[in-house]
């Protein structure tokens, strides 16, 4: 009897960039569920949009470097970047606006580099920055948060990082800021909550081995030790650790968006380091920089390292070591 | 005795936990089938070089006979598996990735099962020296039965005298997924085992032995545990290991007993050890005892594409489709397709051999036979996507190398840094093909890597070598020409020094003297030297 020939091995390989893209996207569910219920639901409608427009785009971009479009998108690379975007933007945001930062996303961000693999710097990030920069007013009408029971004024307000921003810039001391009812436990009524899923989520995501410990705790753990230090130091004019940790896009970043493996390290030495400057430039940018919150800036800028800290942290290969 | 169980203390780093898949083929016991057909006997089981025929066309043999020699210091020797005639000596498609045709010997058997003359009696073993042993093994033509082929006598001659050998490891990991030969030997060989380690032990002059088994086998390990109380040995220590793939590898098992890496570019010798696989062992036993050459071996007949899986003693040369049809042929569905799905891989899923065709022979690196279908997982790829750098390859090696560097560089052709980053020490084990969730075939980008450096390597020796030549030949010619150049010179200072001396000594009428003086000597040299 004849038989196909092939090589070893021959085991088909049980992972796929789909199931770990699904895994990821069913991680982010509870956080939708705690951003629609406090938020409303503009985040859902953002989201189909970002999909719908990431979908066309890569596409288009497929059909130009005559790629096979059906496996590639197949591979829900681009929804999970437009679902990210979504996530960090406000939910009034104006649909044109989300349209044109997951085009940058996709278009820009990810095939001009040369597609899935190959881009340098974080798609949904760089769309972010991006809207951040041309839409500056839009990005920062954040609606209130709903269902708090609390006494806040106007359809929408400034997040809990901008108060704080403001508030500090303007010489408050940090007992009368954390005095606005918008402050609860550990950040913020609503972000708290919202930061607790996405936590949560990201656990899931350990659990499955979709991502591995290192870079959100290495996030976290330089997020945290920066603001510990300051906040010791000079407890009225840095914020505590716990609000950093809890508020903004710090969860997001050290769990979702940092974890991006095209984009971050390779070894685990290096992916430490990659998360502690991430944690590190979070709270610099924060607490000194434009922006209310840094997550974006520091995820770009480490990206930028990337190529350094592979080229210097390598593992050191059976029977090499000098004894 | 109650002997001690251990476990193996360290962990080599990376590896995979993959199902055993090893029920299906353990539940019966070794088989012995009849006589087949016919045996085809490959010249090459080993490595090293083919062994030169000893025998003709037509010539009748002897079971146990030696019917081919080992040539040149590095091969062994092939026996005839039972008593037959030869029929052709040329070439047979053999179990090769390539699906080459190689010279083999075709023996029809004739039945009888003859023996070649041999002692009756078991040898003692016990009053033999290590050199007559090596002798013994190396008449035998007993190779690594784990399915290097590495020629057993020579690993023991490779001890130096110097060089002192502290432990000696048997290795009954058998880690790889389906292949349950090594475990099935373990439950019904056992002192067989047992005495082949004591005669190894002997043959090396160790003190000590670390017999260590994957505890996925647990009837294996109650059956070495119970036998060796009963001989009562304490030298050989019984270890435990983690049943992750690939704890069964060389290096992986030295530093998963040890802690210890084997320096790169050397031996497992030069750290004070030695390891032979189980089933060899038990080969060197019936060689040294029985004074019986290696003419069979135990394959694993498995995968959902075979009826009945188990385990078979099958005589070296056995074509394949006849052990197949000995567990009950081909399920019905892989007839039905024909061609299409089913793969017939010669060893496990992770580092077999896939062959063309079910007539190619039992060799001596055959350990398991594995027809494998849609059921098994082993439905070809679909196009790899691009590597989304996820680290899972790195995370996985167990030689601690950078499977995805090595593929951006082999991609890329950059083979300097591809050899730079360590290819060579890549054991091909698949491991992080099988965790990439690009699909990307690493292993293969590796080998051809590894074949296009050497190819690259050999170019350049050679191109070193002519550019040498040519340098030398360079100087010699112009060595040859500043010589003749200094003979011309050094005749044209002489006419000139005879010409100064006529013209201090004489004028005029001696110029036409000195004229004649010239053109006699020219004469001469004319007449004289021709």
């Amino acid at each position: 009897m004849q038989f196909k020939t092939a090589s070893s091995p021959f085991l088909k390989p049980p992972n796929s960039i789909q199931k770990m893209m699904l895994h990821v996207l069913v991680a982010l569910v509870p956080a939708l569920i705690a951003y629609v219920w406090y938020f409303g639901f503009g985040i859902i409608f953002n989201g189909l949009l970002a999909i719908a427009t990431a979908l066309i785009c890569e596409a288009c971009m497929l059909k130009m470097q005559k790629k096979d479009i059906v496996s590639f998108l197949s591979d829900y690379s681009a929804i999970l970047t437009a679902v990210l975007l979504a996530f960090a933007l406000p939910s009034h945001f104006p649909w044109y606006a989300t349209v044109l930062g997951s085009a940058f996303a996709i278009i820009v961000a990810k095939h001009l580099y040369g597609g899935l693999g190959y881009n340098l710097f974080n798609p949904a990030m760089a769309g972010y920055v991006v809207l951040l920069i041309c839409f500056p007013k839009e990005m920062t009408q954040w609606p209130t948060p709903q269902h708090l029971g609390l006494e806040l004024d106007g359809l929408t307000s400034a997040t809990p990082l901008d108060i704080m921003k403001t508030d500090l810039g303007g010489m408050q001391m940090m007992d009368e800021i954390l005095l606005h009812p918008i402050f609860g436990s550990l950040g913020a009524h609503g972000w708290e909550w919202i930061n607790n899923w996405i936590a949560l989520g990201g656990i899931y995501l350990l659990f499955m081995k979709v991502i591995r410990w290192h870079i959100p705790v290495a996030v976290l753990a330089g997020l945290l030790i920066t603001a510990g230090i300051f906040n010791i130091y000079d407890p009225a004019h840095f914020a505590k650790p716990s609000f950093h940790l809890f508020s903004g896009a710090a969860m997001l970043g050290a769990f979702f968006i940092a974890t991006d493996p095209v984009t971050a390290a390779t070894s685990n030495k290096g992916r430490i380091l990659y998360g502690l400057g991430i944690g590190i430039l979070i709270y610099v940018i924060r607490t000194w920089g434009g922006y209310p919150d840094g997550v974006a800036f520091a995820v770009l800028l480490m990206n930028m390292c990337v190529p350094l800290i592979d080229y210097y942290f390598k593992p050191i290969p059976y029977g090499h070591k000098k004894s | 005795m109650d002997v001690l169980l251990r476990e193996a203390p360290h962990r080599f780093p990376g590896g995979l936990a993959l199902p055993a898949m090893k029920d299906d083929s353990t539940s019966q016991r070794i088989a012995h089938p009849d006589l087949p057909s016919q045996l085809i006997l490959p010249l090459k089981q080993h490595i090293g070089s083919d062994a030169i025929p000893l025998v003709k066309i037509g010539e009748r043999v002897l079971k146990g006979q030696c019917i081919a020699a080992k040539e040149g210091s590095l091969s062994a020797n092939i026996h005839a598996p039972t008593s037959g005639t030869v029929i052709s000596i040329g070439l047979h498609p053999i179990a090769h990735p390539s699906a080459h045709a190689a010279q083999c010997i075709r023996i029809i058997p004739d039945g009888e099962d003859q023996w070649l003359d041999r002692p009756v009696t078991k040898r003692n073993w016990q009053i033999l020296t290590p050199e007559e042993m090596v002798l013994i093994i190396e008449a035998a033509g007993i190779v690594g039965l784990g399915g290097a082929t590495f020629p057993s006598d020579i690993k023991l001659k490779g001890l130096d005298e110097g060089c002192e050998l502290k432990t000696l490891i048997i290795n009954a990991a058998e880690c790889e997924p389906y292949i349950s030969c090594d475990d099935m030997l373990m439950r019904e060989y056992a002192e067989d085992i047992i005495r082949g380690t004591q005669i190894l032990m002997q043959a090396t002059r160790a003190q000590r032995c670390m017999f260590a088994i994957e505890d996925n086998k647990p009837e294996a390990i109650r059956m070495m545990r119970n036998t060796l109380g009963e001989l009562g040995d304490y030298r050989i220590e019984l270890y435990t290991l983690n049943s992750v793939y690939p704890q069964g590898g060389e290096k992986q098992l030295i530093q998963s007993l040890t802690g210890q890496e084997v320096p790169v570019g050397e031996h497992p010798s030069s750290l004070g050890l030695l390891m032979f696989n189980v089933a060899t062992t038990k080969a060197i036993y019936e060689a040294i005892v029985e004074d019986r050459p290696l003419l069979s071996r135990v394959v694993t007949v498995t995968g959902h594409g075979v009826a009945k899986p188990r385990n078979i003693e099958a005589l070296l040369g056995t074509p394949a489709g006849e052990l197949i049809e000995y567990c009950g042929g081909y399920t019905d569905t892989d007839k039905k397709t024909g061609t299409q799905e089913p793969k017939l891989i010669m060893g496990g899923p992770l580092m077999g051999v896939s062959l063309p065709n079910d007539s190619v022979p039992v060799v001596k690196a055959m350990n398991c036979l594995l027809v494998a279908n849609k059921q098994d997982k082993v439905s070809a790829t679909k196009q790899a996507k691009p590597c989304i750098r996820c680290g899972e390859c790195a995370t996985v090696c167990p030689a601690k190398l950078l499977p995805q560097q090595l593929y951006w560089y082999s991609k890329a052709q950059d083979y300097v840094e591809t050899e730079r980053f360590n290819v060579f020490d890549c054991i091909e084990c698949g491991a992080c093909d099988y965790v990439c969730p690009s699909h990307i075939p690493l292993v293969n980008y590796f080998r051809h890597a590894k074949g296009e450096i050497r190819h690259r390597n050999e170019q350049k020796q050679s191109s070193d070598i002519a550019r040498e030549r040519f340098i030398l030949r360079e100087q010699r010619l112009e060595r040859l020409a500043a010589e003749r150049k200094a003979k011309l010179d050094a005749k044209k200072k002489r006419i000139e020094q005879s010409k100064l001396d006529n013209k201090s000594t004489s004028h005029g009428s001696d110029k036409k003297d000195a004229i004649a003086e010239i053109m006699q000597r020219a004469q001469q040299k004319q007449s004289g030297d021709v």
